[in-house]
C-alpha cells in the first residue's frame, strides 16, 4: 500500500470514526447520569436525519433551518423518551429500563416507516463538495467538518463537566444520588438533561451520516451498535473513550475492509472488540466503572 | 393446608377452561374476519372502469372467487418495496374483478408476510399452497428466499410466479412449477452491453457488489462484453452492501481505471453504495463515468445522491421513461396505461417491483382464462404463454424455459438534471 494510499484510507477512517464516536457520545452521557445503556440512540441518530429530510423535501426548507429544527425535535424526543418511558420505570433493575431503549427504538422505527415510507435518501454536505489536496490526498470539506463537530462536542462536554455547575450537579447526581438530592440537586432532572444532550448529539451524527450513505427508517440500529461498541472500545463512562474508540473503531474498520475481502469489515470491528475488551476489559483509556483483574 | 391445595387445584382447573374458552372465541371470531374479508373482497362498488381490455363481459364479477397468493415482505428494512408489490397487486385485483375477473369469477388476493426470513417463507408459503383453494402463488421479493421456497412450491406442485431474479445455479434444478418474472443477469447484461455500444466504449473496468445477484450479474457482463470486443477487466475488491465509507475499493477502482486506459466503470454495485462511491470518484479527481445495472433504476434512486449522480447511465424497466418511447414499441401502451393507473392511485411513477407485481397478475390471470381453476391445468397454460406484453418486457413461457423475458426489455437511462432520459 502506497503512502498516499495509506494516508487517504486513514482519513476516510477518521472520518467515518468521527461519526462513531458522536454516536459513542450520546451511549456515554446518558450512561454517567443514570446507568442506564440507551440502546435508542442509534434512532436518534435516524431522526436528526430522516427528519431533516422530510423539511428540506417535502416542506421545501432551506438546509440549515432544517437541520437545525430536526435536532430540535429529536431533542425533544430524547427528553419524552427520559419522562414518559425511562422515569416511569422505577424499579432497581436497570436492565429493564435498558429493554425499553429497544422498544423505543423499534417505536420510533416503526414510526417513521408509517410516516415517510421506506427508501433511503442521503442528505446534501454542509458546505461544496468540492475536495481540496492535503500531502496528495483528497479531503472532502464534509469530512473536515465532521471532525471539527466531534472535536467541538468533545470540549464542549469536558468544560460542561468540569467548568461548570451544572457539569459539577450532574457528576454528583451521578455519583450519589442520595447526597446529591439531600443537597437540593433533582436527580431526575439531571438525567431529563443528559437525554436532551445526548439526543441533540445523536441527530447531529445523523445529520453527517445522511451526507456520507443513504439512509431509512431502518439505518438507526446498525450505527447505534457501532456506537456502543466504540464506546466500549474507548473506555466505558469516558467521553474521551468514546471519541477514541470511534476513532479507533474507524480507522481500523476502514484498513480491514482496504485490504480484507469486502464483507469482513465488520469481522475486523468485532474481533478488535474482543481482544481489546480480554486483555485490557476497561477499554483504550481505562475506565473506572469496568471491573478488570 | 388442605384447603390450599384444593383452591390451588380449583384455580388451575378454572384457568384451563378459560384458556379453552378464549381459544374457541377467538377461533370463531378468526373465521368471521376472513368471512368479513371475503366478501370485502368480492364486492366492488365502483362499477365498470372506462379503460378498454381485453375481455369485459361488462359487470362486476360475482361467481366463487379465485385464489392467488401473494408472498411478500412486509416486515422489516424491505418492508417498503414488499408493500408496494402488496398495494399494486390489490389495485390490479380490483380493477380485473370490476371488469368481470377470469369468466366471471372474482380474484381473490391472499396476503401473507415472509419477514424477509427464510423459515417465515417457507411457513407462509406451505399454508398458502395447502389451501386448496389457492390456485397460484405470486410474489417473492428477495433473491435470498429462493433456495428456501422454491423446493416448496415443487412439492405441493402449485404454480409459483415469482418476482426476485433467480440466480443461475438455481435456474439450472429445472423447476417444474416456478416462473420467473424478473429480467435476469443476462437481461441486464445484454442491455448494459447496448449502453456501452451507443457510447462507443472499448475499455471498461468492473466492480461489484459482495453479494450473490451482482457479482453474477458482472460476470455475465464480462463475458458478452468480451463477445462483443470490448476489453473488461474486473475489479479483485468488492464493496460491502453495507459500506459506509467506501474509500479504500474507490481508490483502488480508480488505480485500475488509470492503468486500463478504461472509458467507463460498469458497477453492480448496491444502489445504496452507487451515490457514495461515484462521490468518492470524483473527489479523487477521476472523471470517469459509470454505467450501473439495471437494479438502480427506480425514482428513489435520484433521491439517493447528489449531482454526482447526474451522468449515470442504467438500463431500466420502460415505467420509467415512457412517454418518450417510440410509439413502434409494442410495450408503449401497456406500459403508459399502467403508468397512469399507478400514478393517480399512488401519487409515484411504479418501478421495477410495481411492474413486476402487475405483469405477475395478469400473466396468471390470462393463463387461468385458459386452464379453469386447476393447478396443474393452470401450469401448463402458463408455459403456453407467448409474446405476451407486459410493463417489464414480452413474455414466452416454454416447458423447458420459466425465465419469460425476451432480452432487450430494458430502456436505456441517462440522469441528467436528477430525472431519467433516453441514452441518445
Amino acid at each position: 500500500m502506497g503512502a498516499e494510499t495509506f494516508l487517504q484510507t486513514l482519513i476516510a477512517g477518521l472520518i467515518v470514526g468521527s461519526v462513531y464516536g458522536l454516536v459513542a457520545l450520546g451511549y456515554v452521557t446518558i450512561y454517567r447520569s443514570s446507568g442506564v445503556v440507551n440502546f435508542a440512540q442509534g434512532a436518534f441518530a435516524m431522526l436528526g436525519a430522516l427528519i431533516t429530510m422530510y423539511l428540506t423535501n417535502i416542506r421545501h426548507l432551506a438546509y440549515l433551518p432544517a437541520a437545525l429544527t430536526a435536532v430540535a425535535i429529536t431533542t425533544a424526543v430524547g427528553l419524552a423518551v427520559y419522562v414518559l418511558v425511562i422515569a416511569r420505570l422505577r424499579t432497581e433493575y436497570v436492565i429493564s429500563q435498558i429493554m425499553a431503549t429497544l422498544g423505543v427504538s423499534m417505536l420510533l422505527e416503526g414510526v417513521v416507516l408509517v410516516l415517510w415510507g421506506g427508501y433511503p435518501q442521503t442528505l446534501p454536505p454542509f458546505t461544496t463538495n468540492e475536495p481540496f489536496r492535503l500531502w496528495g490526498v483528497s479531503v472532502a470539506p464534509q469530512g473536515v467538518w465532521v471532525m471539527l463537530m466531534a472535536g467541538v462536542v468533545l470540549s464542549g462536554l469536558y468544560l460542561v463537566n468540569n467548568r461548570t455547575m451544572f457539569g459539577k450537579k450532574m457528576t454528583a447526581a451521578a455519583t450519589d444520588p442520595m447526597a446529591a438530592s439531600l443537597v437540593g440537586i433533582s436527580r431526575g432532572a439531571m438525567i431529563s438533561w443528559s437525554f436532551l444532550i445526548s439526543a441533540a448529539i445523536g441527530a447531529t451524527a445523523g445529520l453527517f451520516l445522511a451526507a456520507m450513505v443513504p439512509m431509512n427508517y431502518a439505518s438507526g440500529s446498525a450505527f447505534g451498535l457501532k456506537g456502543f461498541v466504540a464506546a466500549v472500545l474507548g473506555g466505558w463512562g469516558k467521553s474521551a473513550g468514546a471519541v477514541v474508540g470511534g476513532l479507533v473503531l474507524g480507522v481500523v474498520e476502514t484498513f480491514g475492509a482496504s485490504v480484507l475481502p469486502a464483507g469482513y469489515k465488520d469481522a475486523v470491528s468485532f474481533l478488535l472488540l474482543l481482544v481489546i475488551l480480554y486483555y485490557r476489559p476497561t477499554g483504550v483509556l481505562g475506565s473506572s466503572l469496568v471491573e478488570s483483574d | 393446608m388442605s384447603t390450599m391445595r384444593i383452591t390451588k387445584r380449583g384455580s388451575g382447573t378454572v384457568l384451563l377452561l378459560i384458556a379453552l374458552l378464549l381459544t374457541a372465541v377467538l377461533a370463531g371470531c378468526g373465521s368471521d374476519t376472513e368471512a368479513t374479508t371475503t366478501t370485502a373482497t368480492v364486492t366492488n362498488t365502483t362499477g365498470t372502469t372506462a379503460e378498454t381490455t381485453t375481455e369485459s363481459t361488462g359487470g362486476p364479477a360475482t361467481g366463487t372467487p379465485y385464489k392467488i397468493g401473494l408472498l411478500t415482505t412486509l416486515s422489516g428494512p424491505v418492508a417498503f418495496l414488499g408493500k408496494d408489490i402488496a398495494d399494486t397487486s390489490q389495485m390490479e385485483v380490483d380493477k380485473i374483478n370490476a371488469e368481470g375477473g377470469v369468466d366471471g369469477h372474482p380474484i381473490e388476493l391472499v396476503v401473507e408476510d415472509d419477514g424477509m426470513d427464510p423459515g417465515k417463507a417457507v411457513a407462509a408459503l406451505t399454508k398458502l399452497a395447502q389451501d386448496k383453494d389457492v390456485l397460484a402463488i405470486t410474489g417473492l421479493t428477495i433473491t435470498a428466499l429462493e433456495p428456501a421456497v422454491r423446493p416448496v412450491a415443487e412439492r405441493e406442485k402449485v404454480p409459483f410466479v415469482i418476482l426476485s431474479p433467480t440466480l443461475p445455479d438455481l435456474r439450472a434444478r429445472g423447476d417444474k412449477y416456478v416462473f420467473n418474472i424478473s429480467a435476469n443477469e443476462m437481461n441486464n447484461a445484454y442491455s448494459i452491453i447496448q449502453i456501452l455500444k451507443a457510447k462507443g466504449v472499448t475499455k471498461a473496468v468492473g466492480i461489484t457488489a459482495n453479494a450473490p445477484l451482482s457479482v453474477v450479474t458482472l460476470d455475465e457482463i464480462k463475458k458478452q462484453a468480451e463477445a462483443e470486443g470490448i476489453t473488461f477487466s474486473i475489479l479483485p475488491d468488492a464493496i460491502d452492501t453495507n459500506a459506509v465509507d467506501v474509500t479504500p475499493q474507490v481508490t483502488k477502482l480508480k488505480e485500475l481505471v488509470e492503468k486500463e486506459g478504461a472509458q467507463v466503470v460498469v458497477s453492480t454495485v448496491w444502489p445504496t453504495q452507487v451515490g457514495s462511491m461515484v462521490k468518492t470518484l470524483r473527489q479523487l479527481g477521476s472523471e470517469v463515468p459509470v454505467v450501473t445495472d439495471a437494479v438502480a433504476a427506480d425514482n428513489s434512486f435520484l433521491a439517493m445522491g447528489g449531482d454526482e449522480i447526474n451522468g449515470i447511465s442504467m438500463p431500466g424497466v420502460k415505467t420509467l421513461v415512457v412517454d418518450a418511447l417510440a410509439d413502434s414499441d409494442p410495450q408503449k401502451p401497456v406500459v403508459l396505461a399502467f403508468r397512469d393507473r399507478y400514478q393517480a392511485k399512488f401519487n409515484m411513477i411504479p418501478g421495477a417491483m410495481a411492474a413486476g407485481a402487475y405483469d405477475e397478475l395478469q400473466i396468471i390471470v390470462n393463463a387461468l382464462k385458459v386452464s379453469g381453476p386447476d393447478r396443474d391445468k393452470l401450469r401448463d397454460a402458463l408455459e403456453q404463454t407467448t409474446d405476451y406484453v407486459g410493463a417489464i418486457g414480452v413474455f414466452s413461457y416454454t416447458p423447458t424455459d420459466h425465465e419469460g423475458v425476451a432480452v432487450g426489455n430494458f430502456a436505456l437511462l441517462d440522469i441528467k438534471n436528477k430525472a431519467f432520459e433516453l441514452v441518445k
